[in-house]
């Protein structure tokens, strides 16, 4: 699977959340709409309802308020009309109510507190009207007062008119009370008269009802009213108070804000959601990525038909069938598959599988028809060959050409059928796992040469000390000695390779031009190689400088060119080319048409002592000492091998600009 | 005092003091929550005209008041003077004797009323209005003009002018706000009321405390009881009373029998005599001044001016409920 399909992946990926998103957003914002449609509609309920009732609050204000007026009036007769006209509002109020409370249950009863304070108007409408009697009374004296004043001369009486006239318009008792102090003093100067005048006088102010007591109950009266009149108010703005507060509670913090605090838990639900949603997918995603990989296209199956065909497209019937499989390929993680049929034939290649091994498909796809597909799975390896046969009728064989040896990791039986999935081990994961046991190996090797490199380096040093000592002189001696040194020697080129592989040699690179340099090489590789082979230089007509320690690498080139050799069993073609790639690196290549080298061993032949060929011909490091170099050298190093065809080995450096 | 009244008092305090060694049973224990003047004037009076044997302790309605809540633990069996409110407080638990006054005819109508509205507990037996108390001098210096109404007093011109008795400790302070509570009603009431205080420098622990800077002229406004203050006008041509425009309240101070007393008979006795002319002409005239309950009783010098009883109908029964009480000092200690 490429990167960018990864990345068309990806986009996928993101596509589907953020459409996921705005699904959630759409859905959220015709909830909300709904619910906001919904609670005005119920807002408009109850708004009439509340009208109703602010109605009847405004209605208990006016009348508090007339109450209010009505107080400062203390006028008698217009109380008797406004009591009787307040009455009626009051019960006018109490019927609205009535229907309202009805309606509702919950609330409380506030045509029963309406009642009440009708109740409370009533109980003290006797005093009012006792107090109705007494301004009767209070009219007719004031008339009389007023009368008085006109027809008399004298002083004494003219004050006494006008102490009473002033008593009668009296709002208080410590008034009433000076006025009356005053009253008496003055009516003692006039008691022994007994014209009409002064009689008059005495009539009005020390008579049954007289001025004086006549005034005093009118103002204790009004003291008592107007006291309950203020009850009545207090109790009647406290209402209309309650019911307005009650109101805008219903309207606004019942409805309004609960609708408004759902809907934002929603929206930071769904957002929660969302994130949560999107984070998941992603580690979700990161850790089966070659699985989603595979499962996001349809078309990751490749069909094969018995004699070898594919089609690119998948019917039905494929697709159904391979949601079958679905299951076992997530299980297994494994995006490289085949499935096989009861007699091993493939039906169906994985993409990825496909992929990587498109060319030696395509081979058996574009070979004759008398050559024919054989298949065979053996010992976790899975082999698919051409079997072309031969028209030689007295060998009476057939010539199979190995196309595709693939190494299962495991099988699986789909169900009770016959059918089945063999997951192909991953040669990316096959690589991954070499390069670690490499790094590992070259640990270790690194640690135990080192050691032995300094102990041999004493074994040198001692065996020369020895050699020059003037006390061996015995020739036989000598050559005891030499051999000694001889086998040290080739220890320490042994241990030095070793060193090499671990990446524990000291390294002294230097400014090389490969060219010049594997032209300078080219006859000492006709040295090392065999005589039968021939080598081919294949340069690129620019100069290619990189930064590299050039014995090193000159040994390297050899050392392949030696494997190569090797691997020629009979005439055969060195062929030893550079070139540069788009990423500007240079990349050395030595292959040969040899023997080739079967999958399975492939990730193998970097280990130290490998070696394919028979015991003693070799130590089995001249690769691992190849790898070492270049890993250390900052470059990469690609094998690619077929059985039959030969092996190529690249190396590549970064490429210096000169 | 007079020299008159100077001798007398010497006189008859001399005879008191034999009198009380001699019948020491028929003395009666009185409460006096009046000024200490005219408390010393009852007692001086009673003995001489009416032979009534009595030893006066003054204190204030507020001690008074809570003495006898507390059980009347000395056995004092009269409480005369001090505002009628602690008097119908007490009358409404239950702490006065029932009194009977058989010159009640003679008795003005306020006087009636507070007997009539405490359940024929309390009689009263003065009454003093309410005033605003100015220092002109101050308020030319700071050229702002007089005060004509209560409503004037919340104006911010006269922004820390204004010193008056705390009204949780003094009667004065409390009249001038349940006088405001009656003229202004509901939520106006809360906003003059607020405005004043705006005004308030400070509060004195009594009433008549807050005149003293008023005289020195350290602030310019105060509130008071014109008959407090009749004195001190006449002395000082700075100070000057304003009756507002709106109307002003009034006090009543009222007399009772201690609900546990012993001597219930002798000590209605006592109350009906300090209701006499006899009693309350001295007073009136020259030592209260207030306006006292009986018809016959000379009118104080204090109130001659008629434009004094420019007076609201003062409702004594509601604001002596210790609830409304409660609800007026609430708002007014809410206050900033």
């Amino acid at each position: 699977m490429t990167m960018n399909k990864l990345a068309s992946l990806k986009n996928k990926q993101r596509l589907i959340i953020v459409f996921f998103a705005l699904s959630l957003l759409c859905i959220s914002s015709l909830v909300y709409l709904y619910e906001g449609f919904y609670r005005s509609n119920q807002a408009l309920l109850d708004n009439q309802s509340n009208n109703k009732l602010l109605i009847s609050s405004i209605g208990l204000m006016q009348v508090s308020q007339t109450l209010n007026g009505l107080d400062k009036q203390r006028s008698l007769s217009v109380f008797t009309y406004e009591y009787a006209q307040i009455s009626k509002k009051y019960q006018a109020i109490q019927a609205d109510l009535n229907a309202f409370d009805s309606g509702r249950g919950t609330h409380p009863n506030y045509a029963k507190q309406v009642g009440d304070i009708i109740a409370l108007l009533e109980s003290f409408s006797d005093v009012a009207k006792v107090r109705n009697d007494y301004n009767y009374r209070k009219n007719t004296l004031r008339v009389t007062v007023d009368n008085g004043i006109d027809l008399n001369a004298n002083n004494e009486r003219l004050y006494l008119w006008n102490l009473l006239k002033s008593a009668i318009e009296a709002k208080n008792l410590l008034t009433l009370g000076e006025l009356y102090r005053d009253f008496i003093h003055v009516a003692e100067l006039v008691e022994n008269d007994n014209d009409a005048e002064t009689k008059k006088i005495k009539n009005i102010s020390f008579g049954s009802l007289n001025v004086f007591s006549t005034i005093e109950k009118i103002i204790s009266l009004n003291v008592i009213l107007n006291r309950h009149l203020e009850e009545v108010i207090n109790k009647t703005d406290k209402l209309s108070k309650d019911i307005v507060i009650e109101s805008s509670n219903d309207f606004i913090i019942d409805d309004f804000k609960s609708t408004r605090i759902i809907y934002f838990i929603f929206i930071v639900l769904m957002i929660l959601f969302s994130v949560c949603f999107f984070l998941f997918s992603f580690s979700l995603l990161n850790k089966n990525k070659k699985i989603l990989l595979s499962l996001s296209d349809v078309a990751d199956l490749k069909p094969f038909d018995s004699i070898g065909r594919s089609s690119n497209n998948l019917n039905d019937k494929d697709l159904l069938f391979y949601s079958k499989i679905i299951p076992f390929i997530v299980r297994e993680k494994n995006p490289s598959f085949i499935l096989l049929d009861k007699n091993d034939t493939p039906l169906y290649f994985s993409k990825v599988f496909y992929e990587q091994n498109k060319q030696a498909l395509l081979s058996a796809l574009t070979s004759s028809n008398q050559n024919k597909l054989t298949y065979s799975l053996q010992d976790n390896h899975y082999f698919l060959s051409l079997a072309q046969s031969q028209k030689n009728e007295a060998l009476e064989a057939e010539l199979v050409q190995q196309l595709l040896t693939v190494e299962v990791s495991s099988v699986q039986r789909l169900g009770s059928s016959e059918f089945k999935l063999i997951f192909i081990k991953s040669e990316m994961d096959e690589q991954d796992r070499q390069s670690k046991r490499l790094d590992s190996l070259a640990t270790i090797t690194g640690a135990v040469a080192h050691d032995i490199n300094n102990m041999i380096s004493v074994i040198v040093s001692s065996l020369g000390i020895l050699r020059e000592s003037k006390s061996l002189n015995l020739s036989e001696d000598g050559k005891v000695i030499d051999r000694a040194l001889f086998s040290a020697d080739k220890s320490i080129s042994l241990i030095d390779r070793l060193l090499t592989f671990s990446r524990c040699k000291k390294l002294a690179p230097e400014l090389v031009e490969i060219n010049e340099l594997l032209e300078g090489l080219y006859e000492v590789i006709g040295f090392a190689t065999d005589e039968k082979v021939k080598v081919v230089l294949a340069l690129t007509d620019k100069p290619l400088y990189t930064y590299i320690d050039p014995g090193q690498l000159e040994t390297s080139i050899i050392n392949l060119c030696i494997n190569s050799s090797n691997a020629i069993q009979s005439n055969g073609t060195i062929k030893i080319s550079t070139e540069v790639n788009a990423a500007d690196r240079l990349t050395i290549r030595v292959e040969d048409n040899g023997h080739g080298m079967p999958k399975n061993i492939q990730g193998r032949v970097f280990e130290p002592f490998f070696t394919g060929r028979k015991k003693g011909e070799g130590h089995g490091l001249g690769l691992s000492m190849v790898y070492g170099f270049v890993k250390q050298s900052g470059g990469s190093i690609d094998l690619e091998s077929r059985v039959g065809q030969g092996t190529m080995i690249s190396i590549s450096f970064s490429l210096k600009q000169i | 005092m007079t020299m008159k009244n100077l001798f007398l008092f010497f006189i008859f305090n001399s005879f008191v003091f034999s009198n009380a060694v001699i019948g020491q049973e028929s003395t009666l224990k009185v409460y006096c929550s009046a000024k200490p003047d005219s408390c010393l004037w009852l007692k001086e009076r009673m003995d001489s005209v009416f032979k009534i044997a009595s030893s006066v302790e003054v204190k204030s309605s507020g001690d008074v008041l809570h003495l006898i809540e507390a059980g009347n633990k000395e056995g004092f069996d009269i409480w005369w003077g001090g505002t009628g409110d602690t008097h119908l407080k007490a009358a409404e638990n239950d702490l006065l004797a029932p009194i009977r006054l058989n010159n009640l005819d003679q008795q003005l109508f306020w006087s009636r009323n507070i007997l009539e509205i405490s359940g024929q507990r309390s009689v009263g037996i003065y009454a003093g209005i309410l005033g605003i108390m100015v220092n002109k001098r101050v308020l030319t210096e700071l050229n702002l003009d007089v005060p004509q109404c209560w409503s004037d007093l919340g104006d911010t011109r006269y922004k820390s002018q204004i010193i008056i008795g705390d009204p949780n400790l003094s009667g004065t302070a409390y009249t001038f706000l349940s006088t405001l509570f009656q003229i202004y009603k509901g939520k106006k009431t809360r906003q003059i009321v607020s405005d004043i205080k705006q005004n308030v420098r400070r509060t004195t622990n009594s009433g008549h405390k807050a005149l003293s800077p008023l005289i020195a002229g350290e602030n310019a406004i105060s509130i008071a009881f014109i008959h407090d203050v009749v004195s001190v006008l006449d002395d000082n041509d700075d100070l000057a009373v304003v009756i507002p425009c709106e109307g002003t309240g009034y006090e009543i101070g009222a007399a009772s029998i201690i609900k546990n007393s012993s001597q219930a008979k002798a000590a209605q006795n006592f109350i009906e005599k300090s209701t006499y002319p006899e009693v309350q002409n001295g007073l009136a005239a020259d030592i209260g001044l207030q306006l006292y309950s009986n018809i016959n009783t000379v009118k104080s010098r204090a109130y001659f001016d008629d434009r004094y009883f420019n007076l609201i109908n003062y409702d004594f029964f509601t604001y002596s409920r210790p609830q409304i009480r409660k609800r007026i000092l609430d708002l007014w200690n809410e206050l900033d």
